[in-house]
C-alpha cells in the first residue's frame, strides 16, 4: 500500500473537557480550532501551552489525522461527493462524510483544510483521484 | 431520497453516517435461546409513530444523540 501523496500527517493537541471550559480556548496565532464535539477540541498547531479551566480535562498530542489543503476552485468537486450542504460563512468548521469517508472540514475563504483519520486518507485520496479520471 | 438526521452539534446528516442504537429487547414469550437471539438481531421494533431513538454520529461528533423521528414519513 502506497503512502498518499495529497495528504500529510499532521501534529495537534486534542482536549476533552467541560464544554464551558473549551469555550475559553483560544486559537493560538494562525491556528485553528475546531469542535469535534461539545466536549472535545482539536488545536491546530499544537501550542506549547494550553490553559484549560477543568481540573479533570484530559490534554494529550492527537497524531492520528492527515491533511491536504483543497483550493476554492476545488469545492464544487468536493461538495459532489458529500451527501449534506457545506457550510456557506467563513471561517467555519464542519465534519461529515466525504466520499464516503470521514472527515473534519475546515472553510476558509481560499479553500478548504481537509482533515482525515491517518489510516484512511489513501482511501480518502483514491477516491478523490477516481473521480478526477471521471471527469 | 435521502433520509437525514440532524445533529444537534453537527447540522443534518445522511443516515450513513449514523449507527442505529435500539437496544434489542426480546418478548418474554421467546424463551428458547436460538429464538431470543433471532429476535435480538434481526427483529428491530420498527413501530408506526413518532419514535425517540438512540443514533450515534459515526461520521461526525462520534456522541450518541437522542433524535425525535416520525418512521410514517421516513
Amino acid at each position: 500500500m502506497s503512502a498518499p501523496e495529497r495528504f500529510e500527517r499532521i501534529g495537534a493537541t486534542r482536549i476533552v473537557a467541560d464544554p464551558g471550559a473549551l469555550d475559553g480556548i483560544e486559537a493560538p496565532d494562525g491556528g485553528h480550532l475546531l469542535r469535534l464535539a461539545p466536549d472535545d477540541l482539536l488545536v491546530l498547531p499544537p501550542p506549547d501551552r494550553v490553559d484549560v479551566a477543568d481540573p479533570y480535562a484530559l490534554v494529550e498530542p492527537e497524531a492520528g489525522f492527515s491533511a491536504a489543503w483543497f483550493d476554492r476552485s476545488e469545492l464544487p468537486r468536493l461538495q459532489a461527493l458529500s451527501a449534506w450542504e457545506f457550510p456557506r460563512r467563513r471561517p467555519a468548521p464542519a465534519q461529515g462524510h466525504l466520499a464516503g469517508i470521514p472527515v473534519k472540514m475546515l472553510f476558509d475563504v481560499g479553500g478548504v483544510l481537509v482533515l482525515v483519520p491517518a489510516t484512511l486518507a489513501h482511501h480518502l485520496e483514491e477516491r478523490l483521484g477516481s473521480q478526477d479520471r471521471l471527469e | 431520497m435521502v433520509l437525514r438526521l440532524a445533529c444537534p452539534h453537527c447540522g443534518p446528516r445522511p443516515v450513513e453516517e449514523w449507527t442505529y442504537g435500539e437496544v434489542p429487547d426480546p418478548p418474554d414469550h421467546l424463551t428458547e435461546a436460538d429464538e431470543r437471539d433471532v429476535d435480538r438481531g434481526f427483529m428491530m421494533g420498527n413501530t408506526e409513530g413518532v419514535k425517540v431513538e438512540r443514533w450515534f454520529h459515526a461520521g461526525g461528533c462520534r456522541r450518541w444523540q437522542t433524535i425525535t423521528r416520525d418512521t410514517t414519513l421516513d
